[in-house]
């Protein structure tokens, strides 16, 4: 069974340039009015309103993140205390301080050497 | 590289009369394309193209996907040519047996000739059933695949499939006497 398309090829706008630019110069001027119409309504403030447009969904996106933090975040009060070693080197003491602190013994004469030694450098 | 959809269609809607140009440009075919498919006649189908793309710069806001702009503007043309339809706003094409088919040689004018064998044509096409035309124009000129003729018309691959083969059966009968177009040129 013979079943090859039937060539339409010259019902294609294109094969016509002449009808072609003919249908788009009657677009053109038909869409003038309304092109003119919309030129005119866009003012300065309008396209930095479309400009900021996407910056302030930007910002309540933050502020909403910001206010799901607060809410949901754990109270500090409820954390569990840092561990001495962590808390002392936060406060930039050195950690074998921490370490002697921890044991609950005094360092040793050598212990206080090297510390120094390492201050020192 | 291209300017995309997108942004045209951001400067159209500031009236930026280049950037509504290089829309028409582009999407002018596959629009006259889907028209004469629906309306079967090559000036309806004009008239169409024109109505929906001065309908699309009115309604530009409402275009939610710029980037999607050819899908949208083809929608409008299909509205476009409904209502044409329904309220009869269509001519009627002459059938290709009201003719005169003895005069179907080439003439000696080029341009001449290119209107007779889109006459003839347009005439064919006005002998099939409207769903036969719609799908032949689409899939034969427009190059659209059955699945997506079947989702635009809601029928069925299948009957998609069988509405071509009908219609190009059809169109070789009428045309079957006359010069293809290659031999025209």
């Amino acid at each position: 069974m013979n079943d090859e398309p039937v060539d339409l090829g010259p019902l294609r706008l294109s094969e016509d340039p002449i009808r072609r630019e003919r249908l788009k110069a009657r677009i053109r001027a038909q869409a003038r009015q309304e092109l003119a119409r919309r030129a005119a309504r866009e003012t300065p403030a309008r396209t930095l309103a479309r400009w900021f447009r996407p910056v302030l969904v930007g910002s309540g996106l933050l502020f909403a993140h910001a206010v799901a933090v607060l809410v949901f975040a754990p109270d500090p009060a409820s954390r569990a205390p840092a561990e001495p070693r962590a808390a002392g080197s936060a406060l930039g003491i050195p950690p074998v301080v921490g370490v002697w602190l921890e044991r609950g013994e005094g360092p040793e004469l050598l212990d206080l050497m090297a510390l120094f030694e390492g201050d020192r450098q | 590289m291209a300017t995309p959809d997108e942004r045209l269609v951001e400067r159209a809607r500031s009236g930026d009369a280049a950037a509504f140009d290089e829309l028409t440009e582009r999407h002018l075919d596959a629009a006259y394309g889907l028209a004469l498919a629906l309306l079967g006649s090559p000036d309806d189908a004009e008239d169409c193209v024109q109505d929906s793309f001065i309908r699309a710069l009115e309604r530009l806001d409402q275009c939610r996907t710029p980037e999607r702009f050819r899908a949208w503007l083809l929608e409008i043309v299909r509205n476009r040519a409904l209502n044409m339809k329904r309220h009869g706003r269509v001519r009627v094409a002459v059938p290709l047996d009201g003719l005169d088919l003895a005069s179907g040689r080439p003439d000696p004018a080029r341009d001449a000739e290119r209107g007779r064998l889109r006459e003839l044509l347009t005439g064919a096409l006005a002998m099939l059933t409207e769903r036969q035309r719609t799908v032949v124009v689409l899939h034969d000129l427009e190059g659209w695949q059955h699945d997506e003729i079947a989702e635009f018309l809601k029928i069925r691959t299948g009957a998609s499939r069988a509405l071509l083969f009908k219609a190009r059966r059809t169109l070789r009968k009428v045309l079957g006497g006359l010069p293809t177009f290659e031999e025209w040129r």
